[in-house]
């Protein structure tokens, strides 16, 4: 197994096939790496895989699963999970995640589902993480979703998310946005969380807009620009954890480039900000040994 | 690993089949009805909206409760 998954770094982008065109055009230099479905380019051919070929070869990828369907009753799909590899290879993917969830009983349901917060299920999952690892040689992430019921549950969510990337030996995607969605349906409080996340596995961060359904109950969409409240989550997560690659989603409702790529500058800025303030208090406990 | 089945799965069938099929699954005795209602509803906009895209033309020459009720049985 390599350890080598996940070498990207600064301020990225989800990349849709409407972007083909305006990120292009955006010029180079402005986001630092893009993440896709894979399932939404794989088998693709003509323009679109001329398209993409071009943007693999000029920014860093990471793979984003959306139908893996790691927590479900059924066996895996190791047809698919092979020519992921390939794909993977051939684009130079520089890793994969999907979500520690299930979107399929004995068919699919193409959305999100909160596995049972239960010690069965930790076992259940990390098992077939390690399946999934071994058959593409290298370390995955596992993203906390939103959800908005927690069926079964016997432990906390964060207390299963931990013992689930512990028993897999495998990498987290932290969602900033879906720990914000989720401190407010759960009445939990998000930075308490946070401090809970075992840091040295984050990969990568998702930021995303979300859609107010009442005061104690919102919809994650990603269908909206990010708010304060999140922004504040990623700042606390850059100072807790160092200044970890930070990508922005956005799916419906997708604004000009240039909205979007003020969002990315954003990032970036928080980023730059966490790495002076590192620098600045270093310098200054230099100053106080001197 | 399939067999048996643990306990957590039969959770994981009562949930998904009271997402595909509210009038005969009940929602689990632990979960609030309003909470399983979004489940509901975001996971029928999410069918609707790739079917809505793929078949527009159809969907306009069909009546809207007939539409609505084709969705639901896919």
């Amino acid at each position: 197994m390599t350890n080598q998954a996940f070498q990207i770094e600064g301020a990225g982008l989800g990349f849709r096939r409407c972007m083909g065109d305006s990120l292009a055009e955006a010029g180079s230099g402005r986001v630092d790496f893009l993440e896709v479905a894979p399932e939404n380019w794989m088998r693709l051919g003509g323009r679109f895989a001329k398209l993409f070929r071009r943007y693999t070869e000029q920014y860093d990828f990471v793979a984003h699963g959306l139908s893996l369907s790691i927590g479900s009753p059924s066996p895996l799909d190791v047809e698919f999970l092979k020519e992921l590899k390939v794909f993977m290879a051939e684009h130079n993917m520089k890793g994969y995640s999907e979500h520690l969830s299930y979107c399929s009983d004995d068919g699919h349901l193409y959305d999100l589902m909160p596995i049972p917060f239960t010690e069965e299920a930790v076992h259940y999952v990390a098992g077939r993480i390690r399946q999934v690892q071994d058959i593409l040689e290298q370390r995955i992430a596992m993203e906390n979703i939103s959800y908005y019921a927690a069926p079964g549950s016997e432990m906390t969510e964060m207390e299963f998310f931990t013992a689930v990337l512990k028993e897999a030996d495998c990498d987290m995607l932290l969602d900033v946005n879906n720990i914000y969605v989720n401190s407010i349906n759960h009445g939990y409080d998000a930075i308490e969380f946070l401090n809970q996340v075992p840091g040295e596995r984050i990969s990568y961060i998702h930021v995303a807009g979300h859609y107010n359904e009442a005061e104690d109950l919102i919809v994650d969409t990603h269908g909206a620009d990010v708010i304060d409240p999140v922004w504040d989550i990623l700042q606390h997560t850059y100072a807790r954890f160092g200044t970890v690659p930070t990508l922005l989603e956005r799916d419906f409702n997708i604004p000009p480039m240039q909205e979007l790529l003020k969002e990315v500058d954003m990032i970036r800025g928080y980023q730059q900000a966490a790495d002076a303030a590192r620098l600045s208090s270093a310098k200054g406990a230099q100053h106080a040994v001197a | 690993m399939q067999s048996p089945k643990p306990e957590f799965t039969d959770l994981q069938y009562r949930f998904a089949g009271t997402i595909r099929d509210p009038e005969h699954v009940a929602t689990l005795e632990d979960v609030e009805e309003r909470r399983m209602k979004i489940y509901r509803e975001l996971f029928y906009n999410n069918v609707a909206g790739f079917v809505n895209s793929g078949f527009p033309v159809l969907k306009s020459l069909c009546d809207e409760t007939y539409w609505q009720q084709l969705i639901r049985d896919f």
